[in-house]
Order: C-alpha cells, then sequence, then structure tokens
C-alpha cells in the first residue's frame, strides 16, 4: 500500500509538471481515506505558486489525469485541492 | 421555468458573493464549497425535468415534476458519475462534469460536517472557476446527452 501510495504520488507530479509546467508545481501529496459511501478516494493536494493563475481548463486536464492513475489504486475517486502556496505561507505565519 | 431562473445559477451567484470580499472567515469558506456542490446538484435535478419545462400548468404535472426533480440522491449519484466518469459513452464535457461532481460532493460533505478540516480561500476559488465552466458546459452539451446523464444519475433501477 505505502509503495502504490509513493507511485501514484510520483505519477501525480509527473503529470502535475506536464500540464501546469514544472516551475508552477510547488508540491504534490496524496492521502487515501474511504468515505461514508465505502468509495475509496484520493485526496490530493497540488500546490502551485501563483504567478501565473490556473486555469479551468489545465485544472480539468489534471483532474482526467488524476481519474485514468486513480483506475490503478482500487478504482478509487480522485479529489483535488489546487492550492497556492501563498495560502500555504500565510498559515505557516499564523 | 426559464434559464434564467435555474436554482443552479443563483447557488453558483451566492457562492461568488461569498468569495468576493476581501476577508473569508473559515465558515464563510465553508459554505461556499457547499453552494458550489449544491450548484452542481441542482443542476442534474434541473435536467432531469428538462423535458417536461412547458408541461407544469397543471396539478397533477407540478406533482410529477416535483417528484422527479427530488430522485437524485447524494450516493447514488457518486456511484453512477463514477460509471460515467470511468466510461465513454457520454461526450467529454459530460464526463468532466462527473468527475467535478463527485470531487463537489466529497468537499461538501468536508465543509459541512469535519470540524477539524481547515478551508483554504485558494482552493475554493479554484472549486467556484471549475464550476463555472463545469456548469456552463454542462448547460451547451447536446440535450440528448444531459438528460441521458440525469437520468442515469438520477433514476434508481430495480437493483439499486
Amino acid at each position: 500500500m505505502m509503495s502504490d501510495m509513493q507511485e501514484i504520488t510520483n505519477e501525480l507530479r509527473a503529470k502535475a509538471n506536464e500540464v501546469f509546467g514544472e516551475s508552477r508545481v510547488s508540491d504534490l501529496s496524496v492521502t487515501r481515506t474511504v468515505n461514508q459511501e465505502g468509495s475509496v478516494i484520493l485526496r490530493i493536494t497540488l500546490t502551485y505558486s501563483s504567478e501565473v493563475a490556473l486555469t479551468a481548463e489545465e485544472m480539468a486536464q489534471f483532474l482526467d489525469l488524476a481519474w485514468s492513475e486513480a483506475q490503478n489504486v482500487e478504482s478509487a475517486i480522485p479529489v483535488v485541492d489546487f492550492l497556492d502556496l501563498t495560502d500555504v505561507t500565510n498559515i505557516a505565519a499564523e | 421555468m426559464s434559464p434564467t431562473s435555474r436554482l443552479s445559477d443563483e447557488l453558483l451567484e451566492v457562492a461568488r458573493d461569498r468569495l468576493s470580499g476581501s476577508i473569508h472567515s473559515e465558515a464563510n469558506l465553508r459554505r461556499a464549497t457547499s453552494d458550489l456542490y449544491y450548484a452542481v446538484f441542482h443542476a442534474v435535478s434541473e435536467a432531469l425535468v428538462e423535458p417536461l419545462v412547458g408541461h407544469t400548468s397543471g396539478e397533477p404535472f407540478k406533482e410529477a415534476y416535483v417528484s422527479i426533480y427530488r430522485q437524485l440522491d447524494h450516493g447514488l449519484a457518486e456511484k453512477r458519475c463514477k460509471i460515467v466518469a470511468q466510461g465513454k459513452e457520454l461526450p467529454e464535457e459530460i464526463r468532466r462534469f462527473a468527475k467535478h461532481m463527485t470531487s463537489m460532493k466529497e468537499k461538501r460533505v468536508q465543509a459541512d460536517y469535519h470540524p477539524l478540516e481547515t478551508m483554504q480561500v485558494s482552493v475554493v476559488k479554484n472549486d467556484l472557476q471549475m464550476t463555472e465552466a463545469r456548469l456552463k458546459s454542462f448547460w451547451e452539451a447536446p440535450p440528448g446527452d444531459r438528460t441521458a446523464f440525469a437520468y442515469f444519475v438520477g433514476l434508481k433501477n430495480q437493483r439499486d
């Protein structure tokens, strides 16, 4: 399971770099949970540096790729949080 | 019912208003997330009754309209959206709508019920941007595909 999660994290990071460009992707993390419907959820947090805002089309493209990758992990549902690095900085300062 | 009076559009507008100021409380971000999910949820309900629009003047039709509008169930919708998302039967804009709906359902549960979740402004604003795009393409999709999706996601069959 741990190796699966590491593998999908690496795969998704590579896909994020493809879609958004390496310089805009700051971090990507994945956690696995099971929701009240019994579905496996992959909660993906993609942290990006916000010099250029993400477009809806870019986010949709990444979500498409995340769905393809999630099929390999217990047919999971991917849920993506697109997080601006500035928000992370603000949280750290609080 | 006309396109200008869609509840889904109004819920989207409410979310937009909540996110328009410079100060965003935790409660405001949670409510905006919930509004975005319900904008998507009501869009499917609206698509379910779309073939009945123009036939709601008599009492029996009003009853049928309300009954069909209220068929959508959160849990079944998630399961069926997953099937649509993984399949190829419906066009890309509908599959993307299904993917977005499952995401927002999960986020709405966290926002409404999880006390330890901390909402982030940028995440919710990006969810707003995605919801706007997905709803726009949902209403621009061929009506037949939209109805097929709404019926598949919203109506139970005998095995459910």
